[in-house]
């Protein structure tokens, strides 16, 4: 095993001499004799007890990517012990600033689905809409192997998705409207008081909109893209990663210790 | 006082004496005829005749035989009906004495047939309920009331946990591709009923608790408890004496269990019982990574320590320094790279480096833009998954498991074709962590 390993750390060393070529021997020397220790710190590591048996190539890529995670809270991941089938989706949104995504997923009318109800309550409602917000994940990275190498993209956002009852909302707000108009005279007169009193806070805090409100007051105003929803395009995506990452040549420049003294 | 006030606090004082509401004597029935007319099953049998000849091996006074568990006194233990164990009967296909339980909206028949399916298929969910089983069952019930063969019933004592839903699916999931109707119709049945409620069986219980009895009863005496032997201390070696020896022992068994003095367990069982864990979830790590080589469309997430090791970017062996100039073109620090390549492609390798060395700060590949070859994962002899990037070494572990479905899909926020790729599902996610023992 650790003949292996030395072979494959011989071969590392020979490329990075083939990188600098025929250099002046003195900066070179110094670099390999740098590699060389650093390379018997990570052999102390491992050969004492645990040997490497095998190695998988790492590889980052894809910086222009833009990925993210869909969290579909109501959905399993397995059934019995089967990966469940993946929602059908009818229709995605997105607000970019404020992150915010909405997807329908059409409902299910054959089994525990009461289609009158729907149509008399609900006006007719067909699709159940999954709502959730992008939150940034620093350092977080998609992985996917080919030709038994793996490939590291970051992922920008992770979202839960969550199951929002627009259709009930729709109904009682326009509840709410038929209400206010049929009794309104006691109910506005009232309203207007209440105005006011909101009037004299919102003239000291005009600054005051900051949080979760003012986040609300963001994602309202700005208005929804509609995506277009695609599928398997996997392979397009693989090979562009895998392109752009095999163009690309990096080097370490700190050893272990100093990675960790740069952690802190 | 007499003035009529709270008249329910005083009847109610008064009343103990004459109760509203007759108890209704229950007749109880002995245990060997709540035994007869129980479910029987195999596992029962084996442990009553177990119990059976313990009993006859030990010589016991009848009473105590038949003595019942006092959480069981007034009670009937229902074998039969709609509450009892085990048993769900359709009642469109029986009797209606058998139950109240109802399958509503007979017309939903997808609802009906997952109920039967739920029988058809208790061959291949539960693994204590065989086919003979099942048909000498099926005789018993025939015996008990006649013409029931084939009744729909489920199983209701099989236990269900969360970790039948966190369970590697990677030896189950390859046959998922074609799939006929009728193994779509089961697979929605299967999520429309994905668990069963638990169900604690009385029988075992009473069982369980007369095995504790039998093991615990002890005959109480008269005598007192015999008081314990004083413990002969050696006077002639001193206290100190002892906690020295007492010391290179533990030092001597610490040394015997190699472990790791950071862990703050204490028993040693705990230790191998915490290392085999760590290994099984690196295996199964592993086990993920080979899914994804074959697997296309599948993606497991790693969370990287939020600062990584430091990279240079280095100029591409086949001299194509043009198309890495194009790669890097937009930040401030691409452009810096640029006009080192520039130069270092005009001049000779060697101020190359010199060049290198003197501006390594501008050169440094920001971490976003990480891209290329970084380092490996490596596989341990003892299962061990660890990670090198650059020159450190990183430590892998499994993150918990999520029971819900998670997607990678890629935004392009294009404003002429603005759009979402589903790339595929994640299958789990990886820690990964500095590793601080080198």
């Amino acid at each position: 095993m650790s003949e292996n390993d030395n072979k494959l750390f011989v071969a590392e060393e020979e490329e990075d001499i083939a990188v600098e070529g025929e250099a002046v021997q003195e900066v070179e020397i110094e670099d390999i004799r740098m590699i060389d220790e650093e390379e018997d710190e990570i052999d102390s590591d491992n050969d004492d007890d645990d040997p490497v048996v095998k190695e998988i190539p790492l590889n980052f890529g894809g910086k222009d990517e833009n990925l993210h995670i869909f969290q579909y809270i109501n959905k399993l991941r397995l059934v019995n012990h089967k990966p469940s089938e993946h929602p059908p989706i009818s229709a995605a949104r997105y607000k970019s600033k404020s992150s915010l995504w909405e997807i329908d997923v059409p409902l299910d009318s054959k089994a525990f689905f009461n289609e009158d109800k729907a149509k008399e309550n609900w006006n007719g409602v067909e699709v159940q809409t999954l709502k959730g917000v992008g939150v940034n994940n620093i350092c977080q990275y998609a992985a996917f192997m080919e030709d038994n190498q793996a490939y590291l993209v970051p992922v920008r956002t992770t979202a839960q998705l969550k199951p929002f009852f627009k259709y009930i909302d729709a109904v009682n707000l326009k509840r709410r409207q038929e209400e206010s108009k049929l009794n309104a005279t006691p109910a506005s007169q009232r309203a207007q008081v209440v105005t006011m009193s909101v009037k004299s806070v919102n003239d000291s805090s005009q600054n005051r909109l900051t949080g979760s409100l003012l986040a609300h007051k963001v994602a309202d105003e700005e208005t929804q893209v509609d995506l277009n929803w695609a599928e398997n395009t996997v392979r397009q995506f693989r090979e562009s990663v895998i392109k752009e990452s095999s163009e690309s040549i990096v080097k370490p420049i700190e050893s272990h210790e100093e990675y960790l003294n740069h952690l802190v | 006082m007499s003035s009529g006030r709270l008249p329910s606090l005083r009847d109610s004082a008064a009343g103990k004496a004459s109760l509203k509401f007759k108890p209704k004597a229950v007749a109880r029935r002995s245990k060997e005829e709540r035994d007869a007319s129980a479910l029987k099953i195999k596992k029962d049998e084996d442990l009553k005749s177990k119990v059976d000849q313990k009993k006859s091996k030990k010589p016991m006074p009848m009473n105590q035989k038949k003595r019942v568990p006092r959480y069981l006194n007034n009670t009937h233990v229902i074998s039969t009906g709609p509450l009892a164990a085990g048993n769900f009967v359709d009642s469109s296909r029986s009797d209606m004495r058998r139950g109240i339980v109802k399958v509503e909206g007979g017309d939903k028949s997808l609802v009906r047939k997952g109920l039967q399916s739920i029988e058809n298929h208790t061959g291949d969910s539960d693994d204590d309920y065989d086919s003979d089983m099942k048909e000498k069952l099926n005789i018993i019930e025939n015996d008990e009331s006649g013409s029931n063969i084939n009744q729909a019933k489920f199983n209701m004592g099989r236990e269900y946990t969360t970790a039948n839903f966190k369970q590697d699916d990677s030896d189950a999931e390859e046959e998922d591709l074609d799939m006929e109707e009728e193994a779509v119709q089961r697979r929605r049945i299967e999520e429309l009923f994905p668990v069963r409620p638990l169900r604690i069986r009385h029988e075992d219980v009473e069982v369980v608790e007369q095995k504790i009895d039998e093991s615990i009863t002890e005959t109480t005496t008269r005598e007192p408890t015999p008081a314990t032997g004083l413990l002969k201390s050696e006077e002639t070696t001193s206290l100190h004496d002892v906690l020295k020896n007492k010391e290179a022992e533990l030092q001597n068994e610490l040394q015997n269990l190699h472990i790791d003095p950071d862990s703050h367990a204490i028993d040693a069982e705990e230790v191998k019982h915490e290392q085999a864990m760590l290994i099984k979830d690196h295996i199964s790590i592993l086990k993920k990574l080979d899914k994804l080589n074959k697997k296309s469309d599948r993606f497991l997430l790693f969370q990287m320590p939020y600062k990584l090791p430091i990279f240079d970017e280095v100029t591409t062996k086949k001299e194509d320094t043009e198309v890495t100039m194009e790669i890097e073109p937009t930040t401030n620090e691409g452009t810096t790279i640029e006009k080192i390549k520039e130069e270092s492609s005009e001049a000779d390798k060697k101020p190359k480096k010199k060049t290198k060395k003197t501006t390594k700060k501008k050169e440094h590949v920001p971490q976003e833009e990480l891209t290329g070859n970084v380092g490996s994962i490596r596989i341990h002899k003892s299962g061990k998954i660890s990670i090198r990037i650059g020159n450190a070494i990183m430590e892998t572990s499994k993150a918990s498991e999520a029971t819900f479905l998670q997607d990678v899909i890629a935004l392009n926020e294009d404003p002429d074709a603005p759009g979402v790729e589903l790339l595929g599902r994640v299958e789990g996610k990886v820690m990964v962590t500095p590793s601080f023992d080198a």
